[in-house]
């Protein structure tokens, strides 16, 4: 059964251009790979195109494929890549994020907030694009500054202060969010401190 | 339970569940993967190819506008007219023998220089013999001031046809700088036939109307060879300065990369021109015949692009808006050889130049929301090039209308933190329509 297939099976039923084996890791690997769109692009249509460029760079290239790594991992290292260029792409016309109205926080004040993956989403659709990329890269994929300089093609000292400016853009969302909705300080009783 | 918030995160990122992504997505990676994307011609290539076409055409036409007389080789054409009665006939004529038939009038004269020389003040002696329906004609001699051409004058020597004075007119005209409204009540009274071209004599007027009312009804109905319209060139020995105002309809282009990218037919970015209008004060200078330098203090000029970004299923739709002021340096060299267009003094001005503008404000719409873009530069350097017709309807007042190119050497974005300039180097530029109103304050060598 096609459905049942290996990687090793998938990966060269796709080298051989077979569509039933592509359709099948698409139909496989796509939920995932998916929420980590959504993680990086913030929108559910920017994670759609990001998602659609990813798999057709994994379908092209997936002959380069060794298998020296599990093949979820190699498609979602092509899924970070797809969002790294869209947000070199993007970010031609982006504007950056005026912190200077910000509100200045209490980085030891405890907020509470509510498990669902929708306030988690909408959470992250609020950060500015090139602030969610790098908070991502370091958060997420462990990458440190000079790793993401270079995949990013900005400077050292920029990835830095886009992760501090990040955090800081984050806490503030988080205490505006916790103000005008009072009640999420209750849900879940879960809280975290913004350090 | 505290925690950090970098954890915080990291938990929340990866308890996202599997979430099945719109079907479309797979329809869209297997048209790719079958090499047959859908067919789409970037919007910037139909804009590219329109624009192209609409500047082919213009420039077609007005290079190859045929006019009806050209001053530099304006050749002496003949006129008959049948008439029952005597007729005066003022005519503006070339100096060569024009005999016609018996109820025609015949003119020559004296004088062989060119009577439609450019320097020197013209004096022409005519004589002319005009014999209709037994109707004998006196000679006549003009003696004709500066700045008018030959005239030659016939006057019926008859009593009864004649007028007051028949020298009369002829002085009204070497007198008078208002000399065509003695001409036109001279012509009621002996049904002289004003031609178009006789309104040629009078520098200071138009005068394409005067001359169709003064044309004998009975005389329309008769074979007659118009003479050709003839555009004297008036002598100016000295230099002219315009002023005037000017107006274009600009058809803008940010060249960034998005444009580039919206070249490719796999691109689901399009990118749409920005049209705008500019408004500018000129002032101009003749410092050596027919070169001139222009100087355009823009009021108000607009750059900026159109972005439309097609995202599953979706149309995104961003606003770039750049206003400028400042100023354009031209230099402009006129056609020597002036052209006709419906009894009007045509020209054509080449342009090339430079323009230095400041950036006022700038604001960029995505969707609802307007923001202020902070990473471009204030100051942006064009270059520019152009062609221009102008039109005299006066002796002193002109409509040009022209197109223009102009081209940005400034990159305009100067970067953000993050982003550095050379990453997107960005450059206006545009086509534009001209349209201008002028007012010369001396009289200028048509």
């Amino acid at each position: 059964m096609a459905e049942e297939a290996s990687d090793k099976q998938l990966v060269d039923g796709c080298v051989r251009g077979e569509r039933r084996f592509q359709e099948l890791l698409y139909k496989r690997f796509s939920p995932k790979m998916y929420s980590v769109c959504l993680g990086y692009a913030g929108r559910g249509n920017e994670a759609a195109d990001m998602l659609q460029d990813a798999f057709i760079k994994v379908f092209r290239n997936i002959g380069e494929f060794r298998f020296d790594c599990p093949l979820e991992a190699w498609i979602r290292r092509i899924v970070v890549n797809t969002a790294i260029d869209q947000y070199r792409k993007a970010s031609r016309q982006a504007m950056p994020l005026s912190l200077d109205d910000t509100l200045e926080l209490d980085d030891e004040t405890v907020f509470s907030h509510p498990s669902d993956h929708k306030y988690f989403l909408d959470l992250v659709s609020a950060l500015p694009d090139g602030y969610r990329l790098i908070f991502n890269l370091y958060v997420i994929e462990g990458l440190n500054h000079r790793e993401i300089a270079e995949q990013v093609g900005i400077s050292e000292g920029t990835s830095k202060s886009q992760l501090a400016r990040a955090k800081k853009y984050l806490q503030q969302k988080l205490k505006q969010e916790t103000a005008t909705n009072p009640s999420a300080q209750k849900n879940e009783g879960r809280s975290f401190q913004l350090v | 339970m505290k925690e950090d918030l970098f954890n915080w995160y990291k938990k929340g990122f990866d308890n996202l569940p599997p979430t099945e992504p719109p079907p479309m997505v797979w329809e869209n990676i297997a048209s790719a993967l079958d090499g047959k994307p859908k067919r789409r011609i970037p919007a910037f290539w139909w804009w590219s190819g329109l624009s192209i076409l609409v500047v082919g055409l213009a420039t077609a036409v007005w290079l190859n506008y045929s006019p009806t007389s050209n001053v530099a080789n304006a050749k002496p054409e003949s006129f008959s007219a049948q008439s029952k009665r005597p007729q005066t006939v003022m005519k503006h004529t070339a100096p060569s023998k024009q005999k016609e038939s018996s109820n025609s009038i015949q003119s020559k004269t004296v004088n062989s220089d060119n009577p439609f020389r450019e320097t020197s003040p013209s004096q022409a002696s005519t004589e002319q013999v005009a014999t209709a329906n037994n109707t004998s004609f006196s000679k006549q001699k003009a003696s004709i001031t500066s700045h008018s051409p030959e005239i030659l004058v016939s006057t019926p020597s008859n009593p009864e046809n004649n007028l007051e004075n028949t020298n009369a007119p002829v002085n009204s005209l070497n007198s008078n700088p208002l000399a065509e409204e003695t001409n036109l009540s001279i012509t009621q009274k002996t049904e002289t036939i004003l031609t178009h071209s006789s309104g040629l004599i009078l520098p200071k007027r138009s005068f394409i109307g005067f001359e169709l009312s003064t044309i004998n009804p009975e005389l329309t109905t008769t074979s007659q060879q118009l003479p050709e319209l003839i555009i004297p060139k008036m002598n100016n020995s000295g230099s002219s300065w315009f002023f005037g105002v000017a107006s274009e309809i600009n058809n803008n282009w940010v060249f960034n990369h998005d444009l580039v990218d919206a070249m490719r037919k796999e691109s689901m970015n399009s990118i749409l021109p920005h049209f705008s209008s500019t408004h500018s004060l000129v002032a101009s200078k003749e410092f050596l015949p027919n070169h001139r330098i222009r100087a355009e203090l823009i009021l108000s000029k607009k750059e900026g692009q159109h972005y439309v970004t097609y995202l599953n299923g979706q149309l995104l739709k961003k606003d770039l808006h750049l206003n400028y002021s400042g100023a354009t340096l031209l230099y402009d060299y006129r056609n020597p050889s002036p052209k006709n267009l419906f009894g009007f003094t045509l020209r054509t001005h080449w342009l090339g130049g430079a323009s230095l503008c400041y950036l006022s404000e700038s604001k960029l719409a995505i969707g609802q929301t307007m923001v202020s873009p902070s990473g471009y530069r204030k100051m942006n350097i064009s270059l520019v090039a152009g062609m221009e017709k102008e039109v005299f309807f006066t002796r002193q007042l002109s409509l040009g209308a022209g197109l223009r190119l102009m081209g940005g050497l400034t990159n305009i974005f100067k970067g953000y933190e993050n982003i550095p300039a050379w990453f997107n180097r960005t450059h206006t530029g545009n086509i534009a329509g001209t349209l201008s109103v002028r007012y010369y304050l001396n009289i200028p060598n048509h």
